[in-house]
């Protein structure tokens, strides 16, 4: 599945206690005594950035994370949409405030922010990151965040507003999206030029830290910026980013204290780092779910109480037990339960393979010749799941999946497929099911998963899902701006999703940060892992 | 007269014979190689653990590595904790035996590896002989065909190794299902070209050498040169070249597997038990190591067969005295 943009804008500050013997670490880990300068930190990355300028293309989650150390955005989105839509903090801007009628936003911009090369960050530069934003010769896939923004005007060197063609709960969220880019360089290339530009020529900087060198698939080496506006941080000399794919690897190299972060730590590997007095693993819980999608156009699939009972069928604690050994949990519906808008009165379906029996012999799918294999209309059932290869978690879930569905009569074939490939098979809808991941963003939206699909608006709904009342609650969730009335739309929007199952839904995943114990003041949240970097240091 | 044996070749089909025995006897003794059994108290046995399966009234099952009863409960240790389940619930406890291991699923390694074996000596072995046919044909034809024969071939056989593998592998997945005989055909399909070439070269020299110029100067058809004359000469560097070539299509096997071309799961091979072990070894180290033992074993059976042939065809095999 595509990932949409507002992926990295996150989670809870909150941790998980749940499946840990041990104390859980706390998320925040405070040395006593103050911060001090210099050091260094290495973090392992499993693929380089594609390019210093995230308009230019598709940037995934850690591309982004870096991007926010190097060009700045705003305001700060805080980790905190547990309970609400997630809450603001000054950046770029140090104040903000809305007109009458909600349709017009100002932002004061700090004076004393500036380019690495000495020139102020201004409003224009606020200006002219909107008009790449929204300029149809770069594919940025953020740019229908910006739909309700008709135009920002710079009013003076410091002061920039918004205006809206509409008012919605989300006004500052889109206005903040995306970093800020230097107007005085990059506005001297043409946009027609961007996508074949290489920006690490016009590097200009504004953030804690700025690119002290970059060798391709190796290493990009930060330095901290004197003129960073918000003294005395950073407190780091020097953060490396160093290129190893295989996350295996990125451990191997934590343990051996050759790395001092790993963003990603294989489930089962956890024991060998927190087993490590000098490293510290932290739980971060993500809104990332894993699901199998059933092709909803294709009979017997597209029959809801099929589709019950493949669910019913499948031990789905099992599965967080073995893949992901208890780092993980059961998801119960569309929206994870981390995040505010999501319904905690939902039903765990529970494993129960008689009831998906009873279900499936109702619906039509039997066994009528008695080899132990379900037929429809008269032929044998096969269902191909299919799964991208390289990944080993994914293929542990599929072998269990399809014993726990052999229980009840139902072939289904683990069909490992190249990325793209598999990609180009759902996109054209030839697939019976597919074992996929998603992962929710901070803005809460049904519309790209659930929603009908129409020919005119981009829609990631390839399972081809259509309930013409979800359809309808979702528009009216989003409309309301009363946060209470549109919780009532979202709560029934996904009552009614998991009656129908169009999905399988499998797990709720939890993100393993394992980090040296030498790293003081490190604040790992949901929002990201680099979320205060500049106020990390080190012990000499 | 002693034997035309060498001792190579018998060591080495000595070597094969036990294999193959096991492969085909070995399923009958020992448990589905499927078999998913309660990962929670199963997964990643060393070898010669033992655990107690505890078959429940609902139909699932729990494995544990101690069982005690108490005040009608039976308790299961499984995996990091004490379970306990009322004593009507449970239809029966039976002990299992693990002799090589288990792995993440808590599957028998033992089953698997013999279940793997078969498969894999037969891919490898489809896999190779038509590699060695198709080489050994367009080498020939090549190495006696008049001069533009050899040069349309070889540009071929150059072409052919220019086709970047991973792209027609990509484009062939979108309408090709996975199965065992997709498999050996696209082993075959990617290796066969440096057969061809050795077999060029072999020609090329023989065809300057008195025996053939003067089979060719008894009008010999064409053919029976080829095969009759030509063929043995190339018998040494071609087995030398086959024993090696089999454990590239063995270990090539488990990376078609990553792009969907491989076995399809959940049947074993010994290069997808090998790449799977290889994502926990610091966890199982006896998950990597077996199937590469066994593909250690296999490749120097075959080896040794190939030096035996190669010293009987100098004639310098056997003990002579």
């Amino acid at each position: 599945m595509k990932v949409t943009r507002a992926l990295r804008w996150s989670l809870p500050f909150w941790v998980f206690t749940v499946a840990c013997k041990q104390p859980t670490p706390p998320a925040e880990v405070r040395a006593p005594g103050e911060p001090i300068h210099g050091g260094q930190v290495t973090v392992a990355i499993s693929q380089d950035l594609t390019s210093f300028n995230e308009y230019t293309g598709f940037s995934e989650s850690t591309e982004l994370a870096i991007l926010d150390l190097l060009f700045p955005t705003l305001l700060t989105e805080q980790p905190d949409y547990q309970q609400r839509p997630p809450s603001f903090a000054p950046n770029l801007a140090v104040s903000w405030g809305f007109s009458e009628d909600n349709r017009v936003l100002t932002f004061q911009l700090r004076p004393n922010a500036s380019w690495s090369d000495g020139t102020p960050v201004t409003a224009e530069d606020v200006a002219f990151t909107f008009r790449v934003q929204k300029s149809p010769l770069l594919p940025w896939p953020g740019q229908e965040i910006k739909d309700f923004i008709q135009r920002v005007e710079v009013v003076s060197p410091t002061v920039v507003r918004f205006y809206f063609s509409r008012s919605y709960p989300y006004q500052l969220m889109d206005a903040n999206d995306g970093h800020i880019v230097p107007s005085h360089r990059w506005g001297k290339i043409p946009l027609q030029a961007w996508a074949h530009t290489d920006f690490s020529q016009h590097l200009v900087t504004a953030g804690p830290f700025r690119v002290a060198s970059h060798v391709p698939q190796q290493t990009l080496t930060l330095a901290r910026d004197p003129a960073y506006w918000d003294r005395p941080k950073p407190f780091l000399d020097r953060v490396v980013f160093r290129v190893i794919p295989d996350p295996a690897q990125q451990v191997a190299q934590l343990l051996a204290g050759q790395v001092d972060v790993v963003l990603m730590v294989p489930p089962r590997e956890a024991t060998n780092v927190r087993g490590n007095p000098k490293l510290e693993l932290v739980e971060v819980p993500s809104r990332v779910w894993g699901y199998i999608g059933w092709n909803n156009r294709r009979p017997p699939l597209s029959d809801r109480r099929v589709r019950r009972a493949l669910t019913l069928a499948i031990n789905r604690q099992a599965i967080v037990d073995t893949v992901y050994w208890g780092f993980a949990r059961p998801a119960r519906g569309p929206i994870p339960s981390t995040m505010w808008a999501a319904n905690r009165n939902l039903p765990l379906l529970p494993y129960d393979p008689g009831q998906a029996a009873k279900l499936l012999d109702t619906a039509g799918v039997t066994d009528a010749d008695g080899d132990g294999v379900r037929e429809w209309e008269g032929r044998k059932l096969t269902i191909d799941l299919l799964y991208p290869a390289v990944n080993p978690m994914r293929a542990q879930a599929a072998l269990m999946i399809q014993a726990d569905l052999r229980k009840v009569g139902i072939h289904l074939q683990p069909t490992p497929m190249e990325f793209t490939a598999m990609m180009a098979r759902q996109e054209a809808g030839n697939f019976d099911a597919v074992l996929s991941a998603w992962e929710e963003a901070t803005k809460v939206d049904l519309t790209s998963l659930w929603m009908t699909p129409s020919s005119t608006t981009g829609s990631n709904n390839f399972i081809g899902y259509s309930n013409p009342e979800v359809d309808h609650l979702i528009v009216q969730a989003r409309e309301e701006s009363d946060l209470d009335k549109a919780k009532v739309f979202w709560d029934r929007a996904q009552e009614l999703i998991v009656e129908d199952q169009p999905v399988t839904f499998l797990y709720e995943a939890v993100q393993l940060v394992g980090i040296a114990q030498r790293i003081k003041g490190a604040d790992i949240n949901p929002a990201s892992v680099f979320f205060n970097l500049q106020e990390w240091y080190v012990l000499p | 007269m002693t034997p035309p044996w060498s001792r190579r070749l018998q060591a080495g089909l000595t070597l094969l014979a036990c294999e193959v025995v096991a492969v085909v006897a070995a399923p009958f003794l020992l448990p589905d190689p499927n078999q998913i059994q309660d990962p929670r108290g199963a997964s990643l046995l060393p070898p010669l653990s033992r655990v107690w399966i505890v078959s429940l009234a609902d139909g699932t099952s729990w494995a544990g590595s101690e069982v005690r009863r108490q005040e009608g409960k039976l308790f299961v240790y499984r995996g990091r904790s004490w379970e306990g389940a009322e004593e009507t619930a449970v239809v029966s406890v039976q002990p299992q035996w693990y002799l090589l291991g288990s792995d993440t699923l808590g599957r028998d390694v033992a089953s698997r590896l013999v279940a793997a074996g078969r498969i894999s000596l037969a891919v490898g072995l489809l896999a190779l002989g038509l590699a060695v046919t198709w080489g050994t044909g367009v080498g020939l034809a090549a190495g006696l065909g008049p001069p533009w024969l050899d040069r349309l071939l070889m540009a071929l056989v150059d072409a052919a190794l220019a086709v970047p593998v991973l792209f027609v592998l990509l484009a062939a997945s979108a309408f090709l299902r996975p199965s065992l005989a997709t498999v050996v055909f696209m082993l075959a399909l990617f290796s066969w070209m440096g057969v061809a070439r050795l077999v060029r070269g072999q020609a090329l020299v023989a065809r300057e050498q008195p025996w053939f110029l003067a089979a060719r100067g008894l009008g010999l058809p064409p053919l029976t040169v080829a095969t009759v004359h030509l063929l043995p000469h190339t018998l040494t560097p071609l087995t030398a070249d086959a024993a090696l070539r089999l454990a590239d299509l063995i270990l090539l096997e488990a990376a078609l597997s990553f792009l969907g071309f491989g076995v399809p799961p959940p049947v074993p091979s010994w290069g997808n038990m090998a790449a799977e072990g290889f994502e926990v070894w610091r966890l199982a180290w006896w998950l990597p190591l077996l199937p590469g033992l066994a593909i250690t074993v296999t490749v120097l059976a075959f080896a040794l067969i190939a030096d035996g042939l190669g010293e009987m065809a100098r004639g310098d095999a056997g003990p002579r005295g």
